[in-house]
């Protein structure tokens, strides 16, 4: 039930950043789903770390955006954004912060440490997956050119 | 004088999409798609966040170049996507620079929504991240007026040329301070989640994206800045929460 609450929560974000980015008509719409969508993958039970669920997260939004991309001829990034933004670790970077004024060094090494790692994982994700795309198309057009000679 | 006119265009669209948040391959590809439809083939492009710079060689053995410095940049990605249609209409309906002008203007016209529209879509953005912050629905309110009262004042002191990582400074320091002060009031209960909502107005999600896909296709120039704007912006925020903590310090509250 808490699940079902955050993924909604997630797209009304995700819905919210698109119309601040000026997002437009059916793409609006595709974009708000990829926050459920990675907002989903990020809960799933089975995943211990944080830096690792978001790794997940981040890599189904990037296979999400660009496969609608090549469907709706539009930038990858359009359908992106909205769905990564509630993964950025903005809480993290707040509380790393906040520990250091209240003087607690070890408590804020240790968030501004996940912090870092986690934004390293959206980072990793989305590298990971554009390169598999990219590689997937390049193939394809090779396959393509031999099959015309 | 053709020549002229083409690369001019190719620049203008560049521009544009590198003012409203384009990736740098991306520009680079339209520019060189535009300059190759109207057959100035092996157009050099070069483009960073902060300037655009297209060079070719003309029909008659002339180089032209032409240098597009960028001040500005916003997040727009209907621009980005028409821009990208229109270079592919040009590539598609083959040369006709007057037409293509027309289409640019169009784009460049194009209805954008209203302040009052993005304040109003910050703000429940805002209102419902408490949801996945640990929050509960009492924070749902305050969570609303932060995200605004952030919106509001980023759009008021870009329009006053503030920079930006003065900018995200303030508004660590509303999103903390409207955090504390409606806790202090009875109105929210989690002054954390409350703040960290308001933060993740500011967070630069696009800036992070677009980053991480020019390292990845191999424009590391473009893609270091993007990340160092990234970082600034973390820097100024952090700035900012730890500047009203020290308020409230003063005023004899704390922030947990």
């Amino acid at each position: 039930m808490t699940i079902l609450f955050q993924v909604i929560a997630s797209l009304i974000i995700s819905f919210c950043f698109g119309v601040v980015f000026h997002v437009r008509g059916k793409r609006l719409v595709l974009s708000s789903f990829s926050g459920g969508l990675g907002c989903l993958v990020y809960l799933l039970p089975m995943l211990e770390s944080p830096a690792v669920s978001i790794f997940l997260a981040s890599c189904a939004i990037t296979i999400y955006a660009e496969v609608c991309a090549r469907l709706l001829k539009t930038p990858a990034t359009v359908f992106l954004v909205g769905g990564l933004i509630p993964l950025v670790p903005g809480g993290g970077m707040y509380h790393c912060m906040f520990e250091l004024l209240e003087g607690n060094l070890s408590q804020a090494a240790t968030t501004g440490y996940q912090t870092l790692l986690q934004a390293g994982a959206i980072a990793v994700g989305m590298i990971t997956v554009s390169s598999l795309f990219k590689l997937y198309w390049e193939l394809r057009r090779r396959a393509a050119q031999v099959h015309r000679r | 004088m053709q020549a002229n006119r083409i690369i001019h265009l190719a620049a203008q669209m560049g521009r544009m999409m590198l003012e409203n948040g384009g990736e740098t391959y991306r520009v680079e590809e339209t520019a060189r798609r535009v300059c190759d439809a109207f057959g100035l083939t092996g157009a050099q492009i070069y483009a960073t966040p902060t300037a655009l710079i297209l060079s070719v060689t003309s029909g008659t053995g002339e180089s032209l170049s032409v240098m597009e410095r960028i001040y500005s940049r916003g997040v727009n990605l209907d621009k980005i996507d028409a821009l990208n249609q229109l270079s592919r209409t040009i590539e598609a309906q083959g040369p006709d620079v007057d037409a293509a002008c027309a289409m640019l203007e169009e784009v460049r016209c194009r209805r954008q929504r209203g302040n009052p529209v993005l304040v109003l879509f910050s703000a429940l953005a805002c209102a419902v991240f408490p949801l996945l912050f640990g929050g509960t629905l009492y924070d749902i309110l305050p969570a609303f007026i932060a995200g605004a009262l952030v919106r509001i004042s980023s759009i008021f002191l870009s329009r006053i040329r503030l920079n930006d990582f003065f900018i995200n400074v303030i508004g660590g320091v509303i999103a903390s301070f409207t955090g504390w002060l409606t806790v202090a009031v009875g109105m929210g209960q989690s002054i954390d989640a409350i703040t960290t909502s308001a933060i993740m107005l500011m967070v630069p999600g696009l800036t992070i994206t677009n980053a991480v896909r020019d390292i990845a296709s191999g424009d590391l120039l473009a893609g270091t800045s993007r990340l160092m704007e990234a970082f600034c912006v973390a820097i100024a925020i952090a700035c900012g929460t730890a500047l009203a903590y020290l308020i409230i310090a003063a005023l004899g509250g704390g922030l947990r």
